[in-house]
């Protein structure tokens, strides 16, 4: 990435030593074609640190211990996948999206030639991937990152960090509202009640609230673009902090703006586990494996929520450590969709 | 296919102007990803009850509702030490809120806020318990911190501080309507809206209270009330609250034909109050708030005067006017895991008009600087050390510090020892009054000027221990506090041969020893037992006033409530104190034992829910007198119907 960033002004620099360096570097870097492409949503930091923690991971790689050549990642953002033609689209060994838009972007690229290169989607949510328009024989060859957290792990969390609380209120919006029958599914083997509230646009999450904190013992978000936005999160965090109901978020952000606990996968942590798949993958040890939700995942605590609600959490580093023993059990409906490929 | 293009039409009108549904509505990781500023910040998050340098009694919404109150100075009978009584007096009826004695019937060296703005009234000191322009359905919940805390609440808060939390416009949404009819005259009625949004959110409250007061005595109350706030995010970091309203009314007063007769006095009250609070990051947030405050009372009457031998009548003016202008900055800071700090200034004018006591006072002027800083010495020793510097135009310069230690025994209990010096700066009538008792144009006289605020150094130990997984609390206070430099009045009621005109003077002195407590226990969702007692003994010389006696030695106050079937709830209140007298014009008042109830029904009404709710205030009718001899207690009893719209 930042090779090509700096020919361009470097070598429309005038002085000469930069401009010579601006040669070795091209010289350096000509004979390698890339082998993976990167398509990220956007340019936005976020998307970047999924690329740059995919690079430091593949890294290794030259060192000669792993018999692969170096790699190159080549970036671009989704509104210019129409610029890539065929012939560049099949040069690549993996395409990997960064985001939902890049994943939509680039779906239909893909289906359209023969012989396509694997696609491995991070960042996106489990429910975008399962909606792209993956043809059968795609499917095959398109796996993703979720960057949600798996029911059964936001569920266990709770019961490590608040077990006295059994009643969990959700709100459910129209992204959200497909995850009901599971989470009273997963909930019930755990001994929590659901005490679910359904949101069909911003302006009813107040009446919601009202109807749904005195039934809750605490709040567990679940993304919904209407349920769960920077509209609602403010009445939302206040209003349940006055009613004494800690929330569970499922992002940084949200632990920042006031939730008691989140759990999350960071950019780096999805980079990381992209670049796990993406090094097997390109060294031809293995399938492209199935869809699969995080295997890196944060769990943060914000003490002073907690001490303000009076509620002893165990430490963050507790809770991470207790959660990462757990299997995850695998959810059904996703064999079907991203099968690992049986070919090399 | 018309409503389609409407459709994309009105997207593309909200794309350009970046609002409203044009934000993607399907799920994508930008909801994992976004950042929001910061809602409970430093400023918005309360410390828990194990962490406080004192005791703070929390009442809650449930806690208000079950306790029946219709009028909010009764609520605090829920909380230990504190004591309830009304007087009938020149304002008319007029609630008596004191803590570990030593009130009056102007004033009860407490500070009482809403939201954070001073409602005591400048001339006396006392607040106006009558004038809130709200119902108890309005407030979220009240903080009462059961001890001095100027460093923390800032000027007045000598023996306690009440802080009255009202709901945020986000809380409720929608209409309500509520109508109430008794015995006593009881007539109260409310409406109330909610709405708001993109970020905007209000409330509006309209009504009226009325009652009879004391029966066979001239004390009814009458008042129309309307109150706005609202709560504006202007930005991501920024909010704006906003809040304004007013009560007007009448209070029948008047105890002899002769020289005090029947007549209503006039009361109006209104503030407005804008608080802007911005957050930098979740550890470090500012905010400003002004205020303004007015209240008069208008009592002009005539009487003959023996003295007057041509007949004329003479005109008495028992009003009175007072204009509070404060301006507050507070910032809360979080400097590392172990170090919360908060640190704030504030400047206040207090102007009166009193023209029975004295002409042309000069206005107070009050600069505070407060800070304190909460220290996590080790795991189980918390500190919070501060002080406040108050300067104002009467007393001059003083410093009120506190130090409070919190040893934590377990997660679950905590030992704390508490150290603080608090003030009390002497009101305007109490600096300036020229009292001159007698017939009109009898010579006044002032107090010589050299009156020195009043202090306390309270010492106290307590126990809180919090049993989460049953969701109980209990918190005990031993205190031995010294009350010094009291100030009142040569020459009341004890000294009746004193010759006039009087003068206030720091006179006297006061030790209050004793242990109070409270227990809340919720065993079940459905179910609130709270349960609060106190032991207070006073020691003084009573040069001026009767002191010891001032207090109650023992309160006892049950609430225990219950929700039936999910629509029935039923509380009973059981509430004793013992014997005692006030100061000021106080006669003495029996012990009492008296018993509230309430039940109260819901039912889906026209679409929304309606409820229908019998008080009873003194079931067993007990005949106990309150400051006065003919203020007499009785049962009353009245209905409650309120609505509210589908939310």
């Amino acid at each position: 990435m930042k090779r090509f960033t700096l020919r361009g002004p470097v070598a429309a620099a005038p002085r000469c030593v930069a401009f010579v360096a601006a040669v070795v570097l091209c010289l350096l870097s000509a004979p390698v074609s890339a082998q993976v492409l990167a398509v990220l949503s956007d340019d936005s930091a976020g998307y970047k640190a999924v690329v740059d923690e995919l690079r430091a991971g593949l890294q290794p790689l030259r060192d000669g211990s792993v018999p692969v050549e170096s790699r190159r990642i080549d970036s671009v953002v989704a509104a210019r996948v129409a610029d890539i033609d065929a012939a560049r689209w099949s040069s690549y060994e993996l395409v990997v999206t960064v985001g939902l838009a890049a994943a939509q972007a680039t779906t239909p690229r893909l289906n359209a030639l023969p012989g396509a290169p694997p696609l491995l989607c991070l960042l996106i949510p489990r429910q975008g991937f399962l909606k792209l328009p993956l043809p059968e024989s795609a499917a095959r060859r398109a796996s993703a990152v979720f960057i949600d957290q798996p029911l059964s792990r936001q569920l266990d969390l709770l019961r490590l960090a608040l077990p006295e609380r059994l009643r969990v209120g959700v709100i459910l919006g129209p992204s959200s509202k497909e995850l009901g029958d599971e989470l009273r599914g997963e909930a019930s083997k755990r001994g929590l009640a659901i005490a679910s509230a359904p949101v069909s646009e911003r302006a009813d999450i107040y009446p919601v609230l009202q109807t749904l904190i005195p039934e809750s013992d605490l709040l567990l978000l679940l993304p919904d673009p209407v349920a769960i936005n920077a509209d609602t999160v403010y009445g939302l965090l206040l209003t349940t902090y006055r009613a004494g109901v800690p929330v569970i978020g499922f992002s940084e952000g949200l632990l920042n703006a006031g939730a008691l606990v989140s759990l999350f996968s960071t950019a780096q942590q999805q980079g990381r586990q992209g670049a796990d798949i993406a090094r097997r993958v390109l060294a031809h040890e293995g399938a492209l494996p199935a869809a699969q939700y995080p295997r890196y995942f944060s769990v943060r605590v914000n003490a002073s929520v907690a001490r303000s609600l009076g509620l002893h959490v165990p430490p963050q580093e507790e809770l991470q450590t207790a959660l990462s023993a757990r299997a995850i059990e695998a959810v059904p409906g996703e064999a079907d969709q991203a099968a690992p490929r049986r070919q090399p | 296919m018309l409503q389609a293009r409407i459709a994309s039409i009105a997207c593309a009108l909200c794309a350009m102007s970046g609002i409203g549904p044009a934000v993607a509505q399907e799920l994508s990781e930008r909801e994992f990803l976004a950042e929001f500023p910061t809602v409970l910040s430093a400023s918005r998050l309360r410390q828990n009850a194990s962490e406080t340098p004192q005791p703070v009694s929390v009442i809650d919404q449930e806690m208000i509702r079950a306790s029946g109150a219709r009028e909010f100075a009764e609520l605090f009978r829920l909380v230990p030490g504190f004591t309830v009584s009304y007087v009938t007096y020149v304002k008319g009826l007029q609630p008596i809120v004191s803590y570990h004695g030593l009130g009056r019937e102007f004033f009860s060296r407490l500070q009482v806020m809403i939201d954070g703005r001073s409602i005591n009234n400048s001339t006396l000191g006392g607040v106006d318990w009558s004038e809130f322009p709200f119902t108890p359905d309005d407030i979220d919940r009240i903080e009462v911190v059961r001890g001095p805390s100027n460093a923390t609440h800032g000027i007045g808060a000598f023996l306690a501080t009440i802080n009255f939390i009202t709901k945020h416009a986000l809380q409720e949404r929608g209409a309500q309507a509520s109508i109430s009819v008794g015995d006593s005259g009881i007539r109260d009625g409310a409406v109330r809206f909610g709405g708001g949004s993109e970020g905007f959110d209000y409330r509006l409250v309209a009504g009226h209270r009325e009652d009879a007061g004391f029966a066979d005595v001239t004390d009814s109350r009458r008042r129309n009330f309307a109150s706005a706030r609202a709560d504006w995010r202007v930005g991501p970091s920024d909010t704006l609250m906003l809040q304004a309203g007013a009560t007007n009314g009448e209070n029948a007063v008047g105890t002899n034909p002769l020289i005090d007769p029947r007549r209503d006095a006039q009361l109006s009250t209104s503030y407005a109050q804008v608080k802007w609070d911005h957050s930098f990051d979740p550890g470090n947030n500012i905010y400003v708030q002004a205020y303004y405050y007015y209240f008069s009372l208008t009592d002009l009457y005539s009487i003959s005067l023996p003295q007057l031998s041509d007949g004329s009548l003479a005109v008495i003016d028992s009003g009175s006017l007072a204009r509070r202008a404060d301006l507050e900055i507070q910032q809360n800071l979080d400097a590392g895991a172990n170090l919360r700090w908060v640190w704030g200034a504030s400047v206040r004018e207090d102007r009166t008009e009193v023209p029975s006591l004295y002409a042309g006072a000069r206005p107070l002027n009050v600069q505070r600087l407060f800070g304190h800083v909460e220290w996590r010495v080790a795991d189980d020793w918390l500190a919070n050390i501060g002080a406040m510097i108050e300067n104002n135009s009467l007393t001059g310069t003083d410093v009120a510090p506190q130090l409070a230690l919190n040893w934590q025994l377990t997660p679950d209990q905590t030992l704390r020892f508490n150290v603080t010096r608090a003030l009390r700066t002497p009101t305007v009538i109490e600096n300036q009054g020229q009292f001159a008792v007698g017939a009109p144009g009898t010579p006044r006289a002032g107090p010589s000027g050299d009156l020195l605020p009043e202090n306390v150094i309270s010492r106290e130990i307590s126990y809180v221990a919090q049993w989460p997984e049953q969701h109980a609390t209990l918190d005990v206070k031993l205190f031995d506090d010294n009350v010094r430099n009291l100030i009142d009045l040569i020459g009341t009621r004890d000294n009746p041969g004193a010759t006039f005109p009087k003068n206030a003077v720091n006179g006297d002195s006061a030790r209050e020893i004793g242990i109070e407590g409270q227990f809340v226990w919720r065993p079940t969702t459905a179910t609130l037992l709270s349960l609060s007692a106190a032991y207070l003994n006073i020691d003084s010389d009573d040069n001026l006033d009767n002191y010891s006696r001032s207090a109650p030695r023992t309160t006892l106050h049950l609430l225990a409530s219950h929700r039936f079937a999910d629509t029935w709830d039923a509380s009973v209140n059981i509430h004793h104190q013992g014997a005692f007298r006030a100061s000021g014009y106080s006669e003495p008042q029996r012990a009492l034992w008296r018993v509230d109830t309430r039940v109260a029904k819901q039912f889906p009404f026209a679409r929304g829910e309606g409820e229908v709710a019998a008080s009873i205030e003194n079931l067993f009718d007990e005949r106990y007198t309150e400051y006065r001899h003919d203020d007499i207690a009785s049962r009353r009893v009245w209905l409650t119907f309120s609505f509210r719209t589908p939310r």
